[in-house]
C-alpha cells in the first residue's frame, strides 16, 4: 500500500516518542491542562514551603519529552535529578538585582493519579517577603499550549491567588486584602 | 424569651435561660484562659439561635431565592423543572453515503437532510454546522492560538506547526441541493453554513436537502483533534475515528434561536436528535465499528464472526468476534476491492465510527434491566493485553452503574474503540487512547486511567448524548453531572478505586485560589474550565448528595431530572428547579453558593462558651468557687514570700476578723438567705434550680462565604463521642456568625468541625476548639520525612500490606 509523502512524515524516533506519549492527560478530548501549587513563606525557617500538584502523566509526558525517551516516576519519595533540574528551570522566583531563589528538593508523593513535589526555596539574604518578586510558571507550557498553573501565595495572613498561562507566564505577588473575617484574636 | 440581667443574689426572677456564670470562660481567646477571676461578673445568658438579623444587603443574603436569576417558567419549561406541555425540539434525520479513501486519507460523502420544524416560529434560512472548517487554514479555532513561546520551543509544537500549515482540512462543499436536485442558495460562514430556503418553513413543516461533500482526514497524533487517523510505521496501516464528519443541522431552541457560535475547539456541540440510515464504504479488508446497528451482516461479516457473534450472545465474559492472532494477521492484507456497511440509528444527536484492517474485536450481550446491549470493543494488537482485559467489562458495568441512577440504557450498542484519541463520545460509540507499553507492560496509572476514560465517555451516553444539555453554553451540565455519576461508578468497580475527582478534600486548592469564576459562566472562557466544567460541580453534587440531602432523596431526585428530560434539551434551571420539586429541600442557598459564585468553604469554630444554672445553694456554689480559687498555682512571689518572717507573727494582736474570714466560707447568713429564697420560689421554679446540664454555647463565623451544614464531632473528657449534622439553616439570619447551644451533663473536652472532610472547608486549622496547629501539607510531608529509619520501615511494612490486599483484588477478576 504506498504511503504518501507528506511533510509531516515522522521519524522512527518522534514516532517511538509518540507512541510513548499517547495518553493525554484530559480523560476527555476538551484540552485542559492545569497544575495547582501552595507557596508558603515560612519566616522560622526563611524559605518558601512549596507544595505543587499536577497529574503524573503529564510530568511523565513533559519529561520523557526532555530525555527524548521514556520517563516515569516511581513510588519513592525523592525527587529525580531530572525533575529537579526542570523544575528549577519553569518554576523561578525573582527578587531583582540578581537576587534568584535556589530550588532545594525535599520530597515527591503520588496521590492517586497525581504527584505531589515538595521543594523549598531559601530567602536570599536580605529578602524577607515575596511582595514585588517575580514569579515565573511554566510548567508543562511547552507540551500543553492551554496550560494554567494556578498558585497560592501565603504569607502570615496575606494571600495571593496566581494563574499562570502561556500568554501570562511570569508575574509579580500583589497580597489581596486580608478577609474581613479572620479569626478573631 | 425575655432575656434579663441581674447580678443580685438576692432580688431575682427566674426563667429558663437565667443564668449566672459561675464558671470561667472557657475560650480558646483568652489568654488568662483558666484564670479568670470569679464571679461579679455580669449575668449573661443565652437566647437561642444567632444575633438579630441585620437589614441584609441583597449580595450577601446567601438564602434568597434564586428565582430571581433563573429564567421564567412558561410553556416550555416549567417552574418545578420539567418540560412544559408546550415543549418543542427540532427533528434532523440523515441518509448518508460515505467512503473513506485509504490511499490517500480521505473522507467522500453525500447525504440527504430531513428536518422538521417543530416549533412555533417560521424559519426562511436553517443553519449547518461545517465542524471540519476548524482545520482550514487561518480558522478562527487556528487564529485565536497565541503565538507560542520561541524561547522554548520543542520538536513536538513544530511538528505540530509545520503539520497545521501544510494540512489542506476543511470541508470541501461540492453540492447543495434542494429536494427537487436544484442547487440551493448557501453562504458559509467559516465552520457555519447559511441554507436559504426557497420558502418559508412553517410549524409542523418538512425540508429536505441534499449536500455533497469531501475533506482530508487529519492526523489526530500531529493536530490534536477529536477524530482523524492513526498512523502506524511498522505495518504501514492506518486507524481511523471518524466524527464530526458530515454537515450536520445546527440546533435551533427556545432558549437561543440558533445555537451557532463558532466553532474553535473547546467548547463542544448542541445538536438535533433524528434518525439515520449511514451506508459506509472501506476497503473490504478493513473491520468497521459503528453508532446504531448492522443491518446487511449477511453482506460484509465473515462466517466465523457471524458465530462467534451469536455466541456472545449467551457468554458470561467477553467473546473474541476477531482474536489477535487473526487481528496481526490481517495487518498485512491487501484489499482487493470494497465493502459497504449499511448501520440504522434511532433517536440519537450524532453518529461516529471507525474503521481499521487492525482491529481485534471482542462481545458480550449484556441485559440492561430488560434491554438486551451488544457491548463491544474494537482496538489493535498495541492495546494489548490491558484492552482484553477491561474495555468489554467497563462498558458494561458502566451501563449497570449509570442505569441504576439514571434510566435504562435504551440504545442495543455500546462500543469502546482504541485509537489516536485519548477521549470522546458519541451516541453508542466512544473513543479511547490508553494503551500499554510497548513491552506489553503497563502502570497501574495505565490501567486505572483506560478504566476511568471508558467509565468517562460510556457514561456521556447519558449526558449530554440522551439528556440533550448545551454542551457550548454549560459544560458543566454534561462534564461536571457525568464526572460526577463517574466517581458512583468507579467506587463500584473495586474497594479504593483511585477515583480522580470526587472527593471534595481534592479540590480545596482550586477552591482558596482568589481568582475564580462562577460555574455558570460560558465555556469558552478556559481560565480554570477544567475545574469549573468537572471538579467543582462534580463536588458540589458529591456534597449535595453525602452531606445535604442524603443518598436517598438526592438519588430519588437525580433520576427525576434525568428522566424528565431524556431525549429532551434541559437548562441550568431545569435542573436546579427539579432537585429542589422532587426532594421538597429549598437548596437556593446552594445552587446560589457552588454555582453562581467563587465562596468557599471556611468554616471557623471561634468560642466555646460554658453555662450552668446558678443553683442559689451557698454550699454548690462557694464550694466551686473555693475549688477554683485554691487551684489557682501559687506565684512566684508568693512562693517566696512564705517563709519571710511577717509583723503579724510577732504582734497577734494586729490580726482581727477578716483574718480569719474566708469570705468563700459558707455563713450563716448565707444559709438563711437560701433558706427564704427557696420557700419564695415556686414548685416548678425549684425543680429547674436542680437541673446540673451543662449549657454549652458554640460559636462559628463563616469565613469564605459558602455556606454549609455545620458537621460537628464533640468529644467529651470521658472519652465518649458524638457526632451532630445541623443543617445549613442555621446560617439563615446572618450569614457570617451564628451559634449553637448544646445541652449535656457531660463536660466538653474538644470540637471538630468537618470531622470527616465532606465540605470542601479550605482551612483546617479553624476546624478545631481548642485551636490545634495544623500543619500545612509541606510540613507534613517533611515531618514524615524526618522519622527514624526503623519508623520508615514499619510505614512502609503497613503500606506494602494493605497496597497488596487492593492489588490482590484487582487482579482476581474474571479472566477470559
Amino acid at each position: 500500500m504506498a504511503r504518501s509523502s507528506r511533510v509531516y512524515r515522522t521519524s522512527r524516533l518522534a514516532l517511538a516518542i509518540g507512541c510513548v506519549l499517547i495518553a493525554t492527560a484530559s480523560v476527555h478530548a476538551h484540552p485542559f491542562h492545569t497544575s495547582t501549587t501552595e507557596v508558603e513563606l515560612n519566616p522560622k525557617t526563611r524559605s518558601l514551603e512549596i507544595a505543587i500538584r499536577i497529574a503524573v502523566q503529564d510530568l511523565e509526558r513533559v519529561l520523557s519529552l526532555r530525555a527524548r525517551g521514556k520517563v516515569r516516576l516511581d513510588d519513592s519519595p525523592e525527587i529525580s535529578t531530572q525533575t529537579l533540574d526542570y523544575l528549577a528551570r519553569v518554576l523561578v522566583f525573582d527578587w531583582g538585582k540578581d537576587r534568584k531563589g535556589k530550588m532545594q528538593p525535599v520530597g515527591k508523593e503520588l496521590e492517586g493519579s497525581d504527584v505531589w513535589l515538595y521543594l523549598e526555596v531559601p530567602l536570599p539574604d536580605g529578602i524577607d517577603t515575596l511582595a514585588g518578586a517575580q514569579i515565573t510558571h511554566k510548567l508543562s507550557m511547552r507540551l500543553f499550549i492551554e496550560q494554567v498553573n494556578t498558585v497560592n501565595f501565603r504569607h502570615g495572613d496575606k494571600r495571593c491567588t496566581l494563574n499562570f498561562t502561556q500568554e501570562k507566564p511570569s508575574m509579580k505577588v500583589e497580597w489581596a486584602k486580608p478577609s474581613a473575617s479572620s479569626p478573631k484574636s | 424569651m425575655a432575656c434579663v440581667p441581674d447580678s443580685t443574689h438576692v432580688a431575682y426572677s427566674i426563667q429558663v435561660g437565667l443564668m449566672k456564670i459561675t464558671r470561667n470562660f472557657l475560650s480558646w481567646l483568652s489568654p488568662l484562659r483558666g484564670r479568670l477571676a470569679l464571679a461579679g461578673l455580669a449575668l449573661v445568658f443565652v437566647c437561642s439561635g444567632a444575633a438579630v438579623a441585620q437589614d441584609a444587603v441583597i449580595e450577601s443574603d446567601k438564602f434568597r431565592q434564586l428565582e430571581e436569576i433563573l429564567p421564567t417558567p412558561n410553556d416550555y419549561r416549567t417552574a418545578s423543572g420539567a418540560p412544559g406541555h408546550a415543549y418543542w425540539q427540532q427533528q434532523a434525520d440523515y441518509v448518508i453515503d460515505v467512503t473513506i479513501d485509504d490511499e490517500k486519507q480521505r473522507l467522500i460523502g453525500s447525504e440527504t437532510i430531513t428536518y422538521k420544524n417543530n416549533s412555533p416560529d417560521v424559519l426562511r434560512y436553517l443553519w449547518v454546522q461545517l465542524d471540519q472548517n476548524l482545520f482550514a487554514p487561518h480558522s478562527d479555532g487556528d487564529l485565536a492560538r497565541t503565538a507560542p513561546d520561541f524561547d522554548d520551543f520543542s520538536y513536538r509544537s513544530m511538528r505540530r506547526i509545520v503539520a497545521r500549515e501544510a494540512f489542506e482540512g476543511g470541508l470541501k462543499i461540492s453540492a447543495v441541493r434542494d429536494a427537487a436536485g436544484a442547487p440551493l442558495a448557501h453562504t458559509i460562514v467559516k465552520t457555519m453554513m447559511r441554507l436559504d430556503l426557497p420558502s418559508p418553513l412553517g410549524t409542523g413543516e418538512s425540508v429536505k436537502f441534499s449536500i455533497d461533500w469531501s475533506y482530508n482526514i487529519n492526523d489526530a497524533k500531529a493536530i490534536r483533534a477529536r477524530s482523524g487517523y492513526e498512523f502506524f510505521e511498522e505495518d504501514g496501516n492506518y486507524i481511523y475515528e471518524i466524527a464530526q464528519w458530515f454537515p450536520r443541522m445546527a440546533a435551533y431552541t427556545d432558549v437561543n434561536g440558533w445555537q451557532h457560535k463558532q466553532f474553535i475547539g473547546s467548547g463542544e456541540f448542541a445538536l438535533e436528535f433524528g434518525d439515520y440510515l449511514v451506508r459506509i464504504t472501506a476497503p473490504n479488508d478493513h473491520v468497521v465499528a459503528s453508532t446504531g446497528v448492522l443491518e446487511n451482516p449477511g453482506e460484509v461479516l465473515k462466517p466465523e464472526w457471524r458465530e462467534r457473534l451469536k455466541e456472545s450472545r449467551t457468554a458470561k465474559t467477553p467473546v473474541f468476534i476477531i482474536t489477535p492472532e487473526e487481528a496481526e494477521a490481517n495487518e498485512s492484507s491487501k484489499p482487493s476491492g470494497t465493502k459497504t456497511w449499511i448501520y440504522r440509528a434511532e433517536n440519537v444527536r450524532d453518529f461516529a465510527f471507525a474503521t481499521s484492517r487492525k482491529f481485534i474485536w471482542d462481545a458480550q450481550l449484556h441485559n440492561v434491566d430488560g434491554n438486551p446491549v451488544m457491548a463491544m470493543s474494537y482496538y489493535p494488537n498495541e492495546g494489548e493485553p490491558l484492552w482484553s482485559r477491561y474495555s468489554t467489562h467497563a462498558i458494561i458495568h458502566t451501563l449497570d452503574v449509570f442505569s441504576r441512577y439514571t434510566f435504562r440504557y435504551p440504545y442495543p450498542v455500546a462500543i469502546s474503540v482504541n485509537g489516536p484519541v485519548y477521549g470522546m463520545e458519541y451516541p453508542m460509540i466512544c473513543f479511547n487512547g490508553p494503551r500499554p507499553e510497548e513491552d506489553k507492560t503497563y502502570s497501574k496509572r495505565t490501567k486505572y486511567g483506560l478504566i476511568s476514560v471508558i467509565i468517562h465517555e460510556i457514561g456521556h451516553n447519558y449526558f449530554p448524548m440522551i439528556v440533550n444539555s448545551d454542551e457550548r453554553q454549560w459544560t458543566w451540565m454534561d462534564e461536571g453531572l457525568n464526572t460526577f455519576v463517574q466517581f458512583l461508578a468507579e467506587a463500584e468497580w473495586e474497594p479504593n478505586y483511585p477515583s480522580r475527582r470526587g472527593e471534595p478534600h481534592d479540590i480545596i486548592n482550586y477552591m482558596r485560589s482568589e481568582n475564580q469564576v462562577p460555574i455558570m459562566t460560558n465555556s469558552e472562557s478556559l481560565l480554570q474550565f477544567g475545574n469549573n466544567a468537572y471538579a467543582k460541580p462534580a463536588t458540589a453534587l458529591n456534597v449535595l448528595r453525602e452531606t445535604i440531602l442524603g443518598r436517598d432523596l438526592f438519588d430519588f431526585a437525580f433520576r427525576e431530572y434525568s428522566q424528565r428530560w431524556m431525549f429532551k434539551r434541559p437548562q441550568p434551571a431545569d435542573f436546579f428547579r427539579t432537585m429542589e420539586d422532587a426532594s421538597s429541600i429549598d437548596l437556593d442557598w446552594f445552587w446560589r453558593g457552588w454555582f453562581y459564585s467563587t465562596d468557599h468553604v471556611d468554616i471557623s469554630i471561634d468560642a466555646v462558651r460554658l453555662y450552668t444554672m446558678d443553683t442559689l445553694n451557698p454550699e454548690d456554689d462557694k464550694g466551686w468557687e473555693r475549688e477554683q480559687r485554691d487551684a489557682e498555682p501559687e506565684t512566684l512571689a508568693e512562693k517566696r514570700n512564705k517563709n519571710l518572717v511577717k509583723r503579724s507573727d510577732r504582734f497577734p494582736e494586729l490580726l482581727d476578723f477578716y483574718n480569719r474570714f474566708d469570705e468563700l466560707d459558707v455563713t450563716d447568713k448565707d444559709r438563711e438567705d437560701f433558706r427564704e429564697a427557696l420557700e419564695k420560689l415556686e414548685d416548678h421554679e425549684v425543680e429547674l434550680l436542680s437541673v446540673r446540664k451543662n449549657f454549652y454555647v458554640l460559636e462559628f463565623s463563616n469565613v469564605g462565604g459558602l455556606v454549609m451544614p455545620l458537621i460537628l464531632a464533640i468529644t467529651y473528657e470521658d472519652g465518649s463521642r458524638e457526632e451532630m449534622r445541623i443543617p445549613a439553616e442555621v446560617w439563615r439570619r446572618n450569614a457570617e456568625e451564628t451559634s449553637r447551644l448544646i445541652l449535656t451533663n457531660k463536660t466538653i473536652a474538644s470540637v471538630e468541625l468537618d470531622p470527616h472532610w465532606e465540605t470542601a472547608d479550605v482551612d483546617l486549622a479553624n476546624n478545631h476548639w481548642p485551636r490545634r496547629a495544623i500543619e500545612s501539607r509541606f510540613q507534613l510531608f517533611k515531618r514524615k520525612r524526618d522519622k527514624n529509619p526503623m519508623q520508615i520501615e514499619r510505614d512502609f511494612r503497613e503500606k506494602s500490606s494493605s497496597k497488596t490486599d487492593s492489588e490482590k483484588s484487582g487482579t482476581e477478576d474474571g479472566k477470559k
